[in-house]
């Protein structure tokens, strides 16, 4: 089944693979000295290539790692991770959209091997208490939610959540994946794709609603 | 065509409540701050370079640090990681608490580990020369207040990427002390030569570097800018200006691995003395 997420699909050409080649001939032919030049150039040119095509996709790295529950001590590890496998596969891959993709099935590997490792460093009761103090510091449902309790109120929901069904969220309603891109890359049927997202839609639509009647009891009872 | 099974987004579903879509909207639009992408995009550097500099020491081509474009970045990643460690030791302790992950960071951190090879950087770091288009590219224009909490945490790579600061003293001290705009102002200003200078506007290229001149007079970049103005002034056919400045340059620093470029230019630049306008 053919894509049809909101985004296009951008040539990786677009990120001038092969722009500097075409330009500076006066200037590369008046200083390049020595056989390493050619080569070294090549390099020099992927590595912007790269970094070109990477740079907005280092807010979608971190968005995804973020709402699989990295946590902020972890980040910046993370995001290195997921950036080092993004490089190894840069040549490989020719449209934005895919490496998006590829980006964003490395978030998930690296949110699940982290998440193995605090598992057995960190107790389980920590977690609980964290949510425990984010609750006691909601807003009544009177108050405009600001952008960083509505960052806290999704990060609650979705911990909530079983993680198949989070990862594929996440994927397809924050990240705007397709399922056929998101069944590609986690390897599983496009029909399991939709059967989760359904379930994962149900479940989020269930917890707002009920952290919402929650609040707005608590509200009234005057909290 | 759609498929039926993948329904319109919750965020741009009209018949979803406002409290699912405003905070799913609000998700969709977090970002970790013009600081933060600095702060990731440098470490990430430094990361390459340091496994790209175990690569050519093992294969017998030389330290790391010989490459100007990687003890470039090196003080780059210095300076954007001591604003970062500057700005998270005052709002957070727990830096040394972190957890230990197989992190990239380990690997940047214990110069033993055995690194992933990353091909492009191998060659980055061993150019036999240097080209202007091995100057570093100008990253985000703008810098905006820095994300608390957020700082790379590789110290240790800053040790290793501070290590060509040393020959450079005054200069990495001056910019060290400058904040991360100022440090983005000169790399822009960097990166506009370079890029005026590789399309052979060597007008533009003159009036970047002398805005650079002005600005950071001791900048991080003063070799390539020295180098860059020699280039350009040779290019517009002032190869009177253009060899004051090459000696000049070769007699302060002739081990400078600049120094082979610039005997080139200055080589070239007699035999197309009589096309000069200043001569």
């Amino acid at each position: 089944m053919a894509a049809h997420g909101s985004m296009t699909e951008c040539p990786l050409s677009f990120f001038d693979r092969n722009v500097t080649s075409q330009r500076s001939t006066k200037v590369q032919a008046a200083v390049a000295v020595g056989p390493g030049d050619a080569e070294a150039g090549r390099a020099v040119r992927r590595h912007h290539a790269f970094q070109s095509a990477i740079t907005p996709l280092v807010d979608v790295a971190y968005r995804v790692l973020r709402r699989l529950g990295i946590k902020e001590a972890e980040i910046d590890d993370a995001l290195q991770m997921v950036l080092l496998a993004a490089d190894r596969r840069f040549d490989e891959i020719s449209t934005h959209q895919e490496l998006k993709a590829y980006v964003c099935a490395s978030c998930v590997n690296v949110a699940r091997d982290v998440g193995r490792i605090r598992a057995r460093s960190t107790a389980r009761t920590a977690q609980v208490e964290e949510l425990e103090k984010a609750a006691a510091a909601d807003p009544g449902p009177e108050d405009v939610l600001d952008r960083k309790q509505a960052l806290e109120l999704v990060q609650r929901v979705l911990e909530t959540m079983d993680e198949e069904r989070r990862v594929v969220f996440v994927l397809y309603e924050l990240e705007e994946l397709t399922g056929q891109q998101i069944a590609e890359h986690l390897g599983i049927p496009v029909g399991t794709v939709a059967s989760r997202l359904r379930k994962a839609r149900d479940e989020f639509r269930a917890a707002i609603a009920r952290i919402h009647a929650a609040e707005r009891a608590s509200w009234r009872s005057g909290r | 065509m759609r498929d039926p099974r993948f329904p319109p987004r919750l965020a741009d579903s009209q018949s979803e409540g406002d409290l699912v879509r405003d905070v799913l909207r609000a998700a969709k639009g977090e970002t970790m701050g013009p600081s933060g992408l600095a702060k990731t995009l440098a470490r990430f550097e430094a990361t390459k370079l340091d496994h790209a500099g175990h690569a050519g020491a093992a294969m017998g081509r030389g330290s790391w640090w010989r490459s100007p474009f990687t003890a470039r970045v090196g003080v780059s990643v210095a300076i954007v990681c001591a604003i970062g460690v500057g700005l998270r030791a005052s709002s957070d302790a727990t830096t040394d608490a972190r957890p230990v992950s197989p992190a990239p960071a380990a690997a940047a951190s214990h110069h033993d580990a055995p690194a992933p090879v990353l091909v492009s950087t191998e060659t980055i770091a061993t150019p036999a020369t240097t080209r202007v288009e091995d100057l570093p590219e100008a990253p985000a224009p703008t810098d905006g207040p820095a994300s608390a909490g957020r700082a790379p945490a590789a110290r240790a790579t800053t040790d290793r990427a501070s290590a060509p600061t040393v020959a450079r003293g005054t200069a990495t001290s001056s910019a060290a002390a400058s904040s991360g705009s100022s440090f983005h102002e000169e790399l822009a200003l960097v990166e506009a030569a370079r890029s005026a200078l590789a399309r052979g506007d060597t007008t533009a290229c003159l009036r970047a570097l002398d805005g650079h001149d002005e600005r950071f007079r001791e900048g991080v970049f003063a070799d390539e800018i020295a180098v860059m103005r020699i280039e350009a002034l040779a290019a517009r056919g002032e190869h009177a200006r253009a060899r004051t400045l090459g000696e000049r340059f070769l007699a302060h620093s002739p081990s400078s691995t600049y120094a082979s470029r610039i005997r080139s230019i200055l080589a070239t630049a007699p035999r197309a003395a009589h096309e000069g306008t200043d001569e």
